[in-house]
């Protein structure tokens, strides 16, 4: 990632695609972007909401998924000795199995110390892996720093753009040995994000810290998963693969410009890099079928009724996987003002309302956790009640304007607040914070694993067990 | 009589049968103790200094391992200066680059480019609401403030220690800051990029002139110690990169050995570090990293080494709990343990046999009091029975067979006597000196004792022609035991009349100084040899042992002395020109206390 290759991005003859609307050709990264206000009320300075969206394409089937370039990173503490520790080599050698010749992988284990089990090689022979991974005892602290860092590092050595380059961390306890706070992870998931390296993050049973995992799996572009019992481990590493191989976008970077008049505020759930009217967003990949989008939150000046004029030129650089070149894309969106409110709602882009309300339900959502951590339970429910009352108004307007594509996603939200709202409640606090990270994170990164529902439904299957009746509450809600 | 039935009473053996083994058990115990407890301290003490000889080594050993480490991890700075440099000299100086510099390169958390007058010309203010960019751009004047003083070496030699002077006067900031010259400047070398004197023309371009090497300076903020790498340019401005903190950290944790039993083994010999770790400690003395064996933090590590700066606030450690193999106590252990059981068993032969000995000295001991006792009675009635039959002698008239009878009852009296005296002196001997009596204090005059006695040896004196010289002058009344003195005189007399009867002459001396009696007893025949004079006070110490010297039991001087010190006084021998010469000395007591009466009946 250097300046050379920002200048051979430059060179590269790329599709300069000008559209509003998107753009999605057979093997190439569609490029989105709206605006959830396209008309906007003149003389008044306001709040707007962009979203930007990256579409994966489909997976050819005439051509090979790109090789992952994976580590392993296991928990070997002593907090995982028994179930715990069994399931997770089963896991691990059920995903070591499914890899190819051409894919590399390197096994690590940390409590203490770090232990690099397998160094970074082609899976080829698989089976001395799988003899080697069978052999691992848990004992000791939690070095997850180092075991984040020595499998990043095990990454780098085959670090190639045509790869998938991933750590995959798998932890059930507090990091205990060398820094353990979720503000480094985090800082050092945004670096290694840097090179192209993304970490999903596995918070196996009660005792691992939800917060240095979702931040670390978040500002990495990888996924965090809540694995409550170690039973679900083996499926959970099977969702984590199937992300992994489906991996058609990488080093992906958006670079979007608000025009003048427009101040960049920020990229809701994203720590993004803004600068002046420039946003930047890197994001490690993108996964088949997936359409991966970002708020921003825009503040507009006052404006003359019937003017219209740019708002934002988006560019977004990337590695195609597939076809192994480096692409780039660009869109932009143009705001137009008029003095009629009944004017802008017509003119309302509902689908891009929809997920804005989304993204911003999840980041009330967010702060909803942080106040039940302060022990403001009622706030913490009123927020809740009030996302609920938000996503289900949301949908019922887009009902009313014949925008059916996001119903389902509006009403799993509403159901994931409703169940959230019950979580709150509930005694076992530090088991239903990690639920409520889980899926704040999945919210976020929206991630096809969750997409296709198998994580997404165990949440709420958690999460709804202890109502009496979800499809009651959900249609009340509704 | 000269006899007294009270002095033995039921004898006494000359050891205490309880007394003396207690002390021999005592010894023993000494002497099997001692030799161990020497031993043992000696062993210990040159096992100690053996391991805190084997300790310096180790620590020695340690110390030059974690140098090595330290030195691959200054590699890690040396390799960010140089691609720091590089990057940063490839391509044109703009805010565009600089940006892309911070995007995309994993190690940059935050660059700057600061001009001559410290205005800052990049980063730009961010937008408020991004707290940690905006937290971060508030902390940056600062850090340029306190940023390496590039103008004051100019495009001289650059010197590392003239830096530190000139930070220190820079205080203002509540932050502490030092900065520190990277140790390699390959990158530069490298590179060729020539060193100019800051006083030439200005470069006239934007293109990025690196004026000199890059120092590193260190700041505190956020979670603790943070690294920012100088670059001078050629126009007078600096270009800053503040390193991503958990980065870097990442990147020397990566740096350093995993704890993979294989790569330990190639580290080292396996033994030191199978119960060791190393560890990297930051700042603030937490572990950042470690490996190697699974042990405790030790509160102390064995062994630390700084490092390098510019990151010469943390440290390397090497904690062992039990860095030296324990086993080396066993044979220790062991060997003592052979040589106490060896000094034991001696010991208790040595004791077994003393103890059979002295059991059988005791029994002969005592057989022999008791025959004594035995000889008393025989004796007394002999004596009484001879003098009964001299006053039935004396009844008959005169005749020559009347004579010739008395002449052999007095042979009988006076050889009953001296077997009388023989069995007294038995007794004293064999009596338990523990247990000895006090004088029986009479009221005698000395001149009279001394009297009776040589009267008892008048006959055999006559009989050796012995002239006997008196020069008494002890002829008051005094308080002392007449029994004892009567005892010791009959001793010496009998001595002179065995040993020194070619003499011919002997004189008896008595005379009373400071309520001492002194009796001195001179003879002038061989005399005693001076060198001999403590050992003829010994039991059965005999001048001459040939069969021809005179018959003696070797007891007689011991007796008489022991005699002397049970009644607080001294028997010597003192030196006189010709023959052997005995002096007593005994104190004497006022009679005033004394009736001459009712001593005399109690001790007939």
């Amino acid at each position: 990632m250097s300046f050379k290759k920002v200048a051979l991005i430059a060179l590269t003859v790329a599709c300069f695609l000008t559209i509003e609307s998107s753009t999605s050709y057979a093997d190439q990264v569609g490029l989105k972007v709206g605006v959830a206000n396209p008309m906007m009320l003149a003389g008044k300075k306001d709040t707007n909401y962009i979203r930007v969206t990256l579409s994966g394409f489909e997976l050819p089937e005439t051509k090979d998924r790109p090789p992952v370039n994976v580590a392993i990173v296991i928990d070997t503490s002593g907090s995982m000795n028994g179930k715990k520790i069994a399931q997770a080599r089963k896991a691990a050698v059920a995903a070591v199995k499914r890899l190819r010749d051409d894919d590399i992988v390197s096994v690590l284990l940390y409590s203490n110390s770090v232990r690099v089990l397998v160094p970074s090689t082609k899976a080829t022979d698989r089976n001395s892996i799988i003899k080697k991974i069978q052999s691992v005892k848990a004992k000791g602290g939690t070095a997850l720093f180092a075991g984040v860092s020595k499998g990043a590092a095990e990454v780098r050595k085959f670090l190639a753009e045509d790869y998938v380059n991933r750590v995959i961390l798998l932890s059930d306890g507090r990091a205990n040995v060398g820094p353990q706070t979720p503000r480094e992870l985090e800082r050092l998931g945004m670096s290694l994000l840097k090179e192209g390296i993304s970490v999903s993050t596995l918070g196996l049973g009660l005792g691992y810290n939800e917060d240095l995992m979702t931040r670390l799996a978040s500002a990495a572009s990888g996924n965090h998963i809540f694995v409550e019992q170690a039973d679900n481990l083996i499926a959970v590493f099977n969702d984590e693969f199937n992300d992994l191989m489906s991996v058609v976008a990488g080093d992906i970077g958006i670079k979007a410009r608000v025009a003048d008049g427009v101040r960049p505020v920020r990229v809701i759930g994203t720590t993004a890099d803004i600068s002046g009217q420039e946003i930047y967003i890197p994001l490690a990949q993108l996964y088949a079928s997936q359409e991966r989008y970002f708020v921003l939150e825009v503040e507009v000046d006052a404006n003359k009724t019937g003017t219209e004029k740019p708002l934002i030129h988006v560019e977004a650089v990337y590695q195609n996987m597939i076809s192994e070149t480096h692409e780039k894309l660009a869109a932009s969106i143009n705001l137009k003002f008029s003095d009629s409110t009944a004017e802008v709602e017509k003119n309302r882009d509902y689908e891009t309302y929809a997920y804005c309300t989304v993204q911003l339900a999840n980041e009330r959502n967010e702060l909803a956790t942080a106040l039940r951590d302060a022990g403001q339970i009622d706030e913490a429910r009123k927020l809740l009640r009030f996302n609920i009352e938000e996503l289900t108004q949301c949908a019922s307007s887009c009902q009313e304007n014949l925008v059916t594509d996001v119903l389902p996603e509006l009403e799993l939200n509403v159901r994931i607040n409703g169940s959230h709202s019950e979580l709150i409640e509930q005694n076992d606090w530090n088991r239903n914070r990690k639920i409520m990270r889980e899926s704040q994170s999945e919210v976020k990164s929206q991630s096809p694993s969750s997409r296709s529902g198998s994580i997404l439904q165990s949440i709420l299957g958690r999460g709804s067990r202890s109502l009496k009746s979800p499809e009651a509450k959900s249609s009340q809600v509704r | 009589m000269a006899l007294k039935p009270s002095t033995g009473g039921k004898a006494k053996s000359l050891f205490n049968p309880s007394l003396m083994p207690r002390r021999l058990l005592l010894a023993l115990i000494v002497i099997v103790a001692a030799p161990l407890v020497l031993l043992g301290w000696l062993s210990a003490s040159t096992y100690q200094q053996q391991q805190q000889e084997t300790r310096k080594q180790l620590n020695r050993f340690f110390k030059t391992r974690l140098a090595e480490i330290d030195r691959s991890l200054a590699d890690v700075f040396d390799e960010y200066a140089r691609d720091l440099t590089e990057q940063l000299s490839e391509n044109s100086l703009t805010l565009t680059n600089l940006q892309t510099l911070d995007r995309q390169h994993p190690i940059v958390r935050q660059s700057i480019w600061v001009d001559p007058n410290d205005m800052q010309l990049y980063p730009p203010k961010p937008s408020a609401r991004l707290s940690d960019k905006f937290v971060l751009f508030a902390a940056l004047p600062g850090i340029t403030s306190s940023r390496p003083d590039f103008a004051q070496f100019g495009g001289e030699s650059t010197g590392a220690s003239k830096n530190e002077p000139a930070l220190a006067k820079k205080p203002s900031s509540s932050s502490r800051s030092l900065a520190a010259r990277p140790r390699s400047t390959r990158g530069k070398s490298r590179r060729g990029v020539p060193i100019r004197s800051h006083s030439l023309e200005k470069a006239e371009s934007k293109q990025v002139d690196v004026a000199g090497s890059g120092r590193w300076q260190v700041w505190y903020m956020d979670e603790g110690l943070q690294l920012i790498y100088w670059l001078p340019l050629q126009d007078g401005s600096s270009l800053g990169v503040l390193l991503e903190r958990a980065r870097w950290v990442a990147d020397l944790t990566a740096a350093l050995p995993d704890s993979s039993p294989l790569s330990l083994s190639l580290k080292s010999d396996e033994s030191m570090t199978s119960t060791g770790f190393t560890a990297i400690a930051d700042e603030s003395e937490k572990i950042v990293y470690r490996w190697g064996a699974d042990g405790e933090c030790l509160a102390t590590p064995l062994v630390t080494h700084t490092l390098s700066p510019p990151l010469n606030s943390w440290r390397l450690e090497y904690h062992n709990a039990h860095p030296l193999p324990e086993s080396s106590h066993a044979p220790l252990i062991a060997s003592l343990a052979g040589i106490g059981v060896v000094l034991l068993g001696l010991g208790t032969y040595v004791f077994t046999g003393v103890q059979r000995q002295m059991r059988a000295a005791r029994s002969r001991v005592s057989f022999a009091s008791q025959v004594s006792h035995e000889l008393r009675t025989p004796l007394t009635n002999i004596r009484l029975y001879a003098e009964l039959a001299e006053s039935d002698l004396a009844k008959l008239p005169a005749s020559d067979a009347r004579a010739s009878i008395e002449e052999r009852l007095g042979v009988i009296d006076t050889e009953s006597r001296r077997l009388g005296r023989l069995v007294s002196g038995v007794l004293e001997m064999v009596r338990d000196r523990g247990k000895q009596q006090g004088p029986r204090i009479d009221s005698v005059a000395p001149d009279d004792v001394i009297d009776k006695a040589l009267l008892q040896f008048a006959p055999s004196f006559a009989n050796l022609n012995l002239q006997v010289n008196r020069d008494l002058h002890a002829s008051e009344i005094v308080g002392l035991d007449s029994d004892i003195l009567e005892m010791i005189l009959v001793n010496l007399l009998s001595n002179v009349g065995k040993y020194a009867s070619q003499g011919e002459q002997m004189d008896v001396a008595s005379r009373i100084d400071n309520s001492r009696l002194i009796v001195r007893v001179t003879d002038q025949g061989p005399g005693i040899p001076w060198s001999k004079r403590k050992t003829v006070f010994r039991p059965f110490a005999r001048l001459d042992e040939s069969i021809h010297a005179p018959s003696g039991t070797g007891i007689g001087l011991t007796i008489a002395r022991r005699l002397a010190r049970r009644h607080g006084g001294e028997l010597k021998m003192i030196s006189i020109p010709k023959g052997a010469s005995f002096e007593l000395k005994i104190p004497i007591q006022q009679p005033a206390s004394f009736s001459r009466d009712d001593n005399d009946g109690k001790s007939r």
